[in-house]
């Protein structure tokens, strides 16, 4: 038993340590010292993280993609509650059907949805504007919010919101002051998920918005394909920061909100 | 509050319960009936159980009751007005759930508050009061600023009472209130609930599968068994005089002896029971005729063996073969055989110990306790 345990854990270490080698090799290089791309970097600095956040391009980047990901975040959780609810609640007939549907954003391709973007937004004038981006990122945002409200509704005993209702609270009332607060954690891991994708999303951005304003994806991506030197090193380790703190997130809003301790029959 | 203050007692006893009445009340799922055709006037005030398996549609009807599913045919009023029309949260219904569905990010204080902010828009001192007068009548005083999941199973049932008799409803709904708790602890509960139900006069409709539960508690029991009424009376008609096998059996242990009619004769019927004896069995009024299969019915504790069954006027004395002695704590489970059929004695100490396993004894009730039952009902 014990030497199972630990082989166990032998092994999930070493997934663990493929999985996170090359995010640790840019988090070291991005504190070399030297202008060109070693590991393991000959000294440590500072002066990447200097550059990047003096460079007017690189703070306008990170400008664009956090407005860009928190209006896709902000309209992924407006739509994808309601479609949730509907889902585990209202629809009977073809639910397999439109759940597919909602998931089909998450799997078609993304050259494909970017020229079909494109071609779309031409006429409307939503090219080169932010909430153009916003709107393309939301089509793949709204699956997070759609899983994850879903299964957090299906564990969630519905006698609660009829305990509201029957003590007096409107429907309405009962879903926005009972069941909203309580399956509350799993719109936010929905919502931090849809602003992720976002700020990672490339193929799109490059064809809706790029010509005026960079997002940090394309503007990550140009410069790796122009100079290669650890600013993008630095920038990437900024996001990687912004990603566990939007997890760190996620775990804390998990934990406010723990079930009611229920007691077993036996 | 100044309103309420002066005339509360009158106030109570003038709206103290609700009559609710049930007309052909059917439910569907699908193809499945769970409720069918169920008529049932529960009067204003009084403890009213709807006991039955699951599955016998008793759920159902409180769900119904309650407003959270329509029916599919038939009526429910409240004091004579329908309520059809009328949606959960304006029907003034207070309602424990089995789970009890406490409001997880609220705090004690905030779960029982819930339904006077809903209902009433009270000012905060008046909330205060009525909250923490109804936390101290059900002995949680102290605990308002706890979240359910820091409390004991026994204290959120306490707060979820609580949440239900808040705004003091004159329905209180109950769905296996006790069905999460240890023994000792539900028979505590138990006390407290009718002890409340005098207190506050409202109607109470409680729903369990426990037939102790009902037969302690309840003014009335309506025995439910698949998707209908059986039976509707007293804890002591529904365990004395069940009117078919099923009532019998399912409110407590009961002996059903197969037998047939031989003759109907003043009072009683006389009845062959398997052993090839002769017993008499009251028929009330009941018509069956000689040659007709029957049901004798009569109660583990209500059947006397050895030495005791002897003497005794108005009595059915019987022989039987004892098959089993089992101790069962304060008393004792002998198992008999009436010709191929076994029977159960609830016996005494001193009358277990006179019976040996193997031996011919008499077996004795009294003919009042005994009843026939239609084995086609």
């Amino acid at each position: 038993m014990r030497v199972g345990s630990a082989a166990l854990k032998g092994v999930t270490g070493l997934v663990l340590l493929f999985l996170l080698f090359p995010v640790l090799v840019v988090v070291l290089i991005s504190f070399s010292s030297v202008d060109f791309l070693s590991f393991p970097p000959p000294g440590l600095s500072l002066r990447w993280y200097r550059t990047i956040f003096s460079d007017w391009q690189w703070i306008d980047a990170f400008w664009v993609t956090a407005q860009v990901g928190a209006l896709t975040a902000l309209l992924s959780t407006l739509l994808g509650v309601p479609a949730a609810f509907a889902l585990s609640r209202h629809v009977t007939r073809g639910r397999g059907m439109l759940n597919a549907l909602v998931l089909a954003a998450l799997v078609t391709p993304s050259v494909i949805k970017a020229l079909a973007i494109y071609l779309y937004y031409v006429p409307l004038g939503l090219l080169n504007t932010i909430p153009g981006l916003a709107f393309a990122h939301t089509v793949s945002g709204i699956p997070f919010v759609v899983i994850n409200v879903v299964a957090s509704l299906a564990g969630y005993d519905r006698d609660i919101e009829r305990a509201a209702t029957i003590h007096g609270a409107s429907p309405v009332r009962a879903v926005f002051g009972v069941t909203l607060p309580i399956i509350a954690p799993a719109i936010i891991v929905g919502a931090v998920f849809a602003f992720m994708q976002s700020a990672q999303e490339l193929l799109i951005a490059i064809f809706v918005l790029s010509t005026l304003q960079k997002p940090l994806a394309v503007k990550l991506w140009e410069g790796v394909r122009v100079a290669i030197d650890p600013s993008i090193a630095a920038a990437t380790t900024s996001v990687t920061l912004l990603v566990i703190l939007g997890l760190v997130t996620v775990m804390l809003a998990n934990r406010r909100s723990r079930p009611v301790r229920t007691v077993a029959h036996a | 509050m100044g309103l309420a203050a002066p005339g509360r007692e009158d106030r109570r006893a003038a709206e103290a319960g609700v009559e609710v009445r049930l007309d052909r009340l059917t439910k569907l799922f699908g193809a499945i009936t769970a409720v069918d055709e169920i008529s049932l006037t529960i009067p204003a005030g009084s403890f009213v159980t709807l006991l039955g398996p699951s599955g016998s549609g008793k759920t159902t009807t409180l769900n119904l009751i309650a407003g959270f599913l329509t029916p599919d045919g038939g009526d429910i009023s409240f004091d004579g007005q329908a309520v059809g029309a009328v949606p959960p949260h304006r029907r003034n219904i207070g309602m424990v759930f089995q789970s009890y569905a406490l409001f997880p990010h609220m705090t004690v204080f905030g779960n029982v508050a819930y339904p006077l902010r809903m209902r009433e828009r009270p000012g905060r001192a008046h909330l205060a009061a009525r909250v923490g007068e109804t936390l101290a009548m059900v002995g949680l005083s102290g605990l308002e600023h706890r979240y359910p999941r820091q409390l004991s199973g026994g204290q959120q049932q306490r707060v979820a009472m609580a949440r239900a008799l808040v705004s003091r409803p004159r329905l209180l709904l109950m769905d296996e209130p006790l069905g999460a708790l240890d023994k000792k602890l539900r028979e505590r509960l138990q006390g407290e609930i009718k002890q409340l139900h005098r207190q506050i006069g409202s109607t109470f409709v409680y729903v369990t599968h426990d037939q102790t539960e009902a037969l302690t508690m309840s003014d009335m029991v309506v025995v439910m068994h698949d998707s209908r009424i059986v039976q509707v009376g007293s804890p002591r008609a529904v365990y004395e005089a069940p009117v078919n096998a099923f009532v019998a059996d399912f409110l407590g242990g009961a002996n059903l002896l197969p037998g047939e009619v031989l003759a109907r004769q003043h009072a009683c019927y006389a009845v062959r029971i398997p052993n090839g004896e002769v017993v008499a069995v009251p028929h009330l009024g009941g018509s069956l005729v000689a040659g007709s299969a029957v049901t004798v019915f009569v109660r583990p504790e209500d059947i006397r063996i050895g030495a005791s069954a002897a003497s005794a006027e108005s009595q059915v004395a019987t022989p039987a073969v004892i098959r089993e002695i089992l101790y069962v704590g304060e008393a004792f489970r002998v198992t008999a055989m009436i010709g191929d059929q076994p029977i159960v004695v609830r016996a005494h100490r001193t009358e277990a110990q006179q019976v040996e396993i193997g031996r011919t004894v008499s077996v004795a009730w009294p003919t009042e306790r005994s009843r026939a039952l239609d084995v086609t009902t």
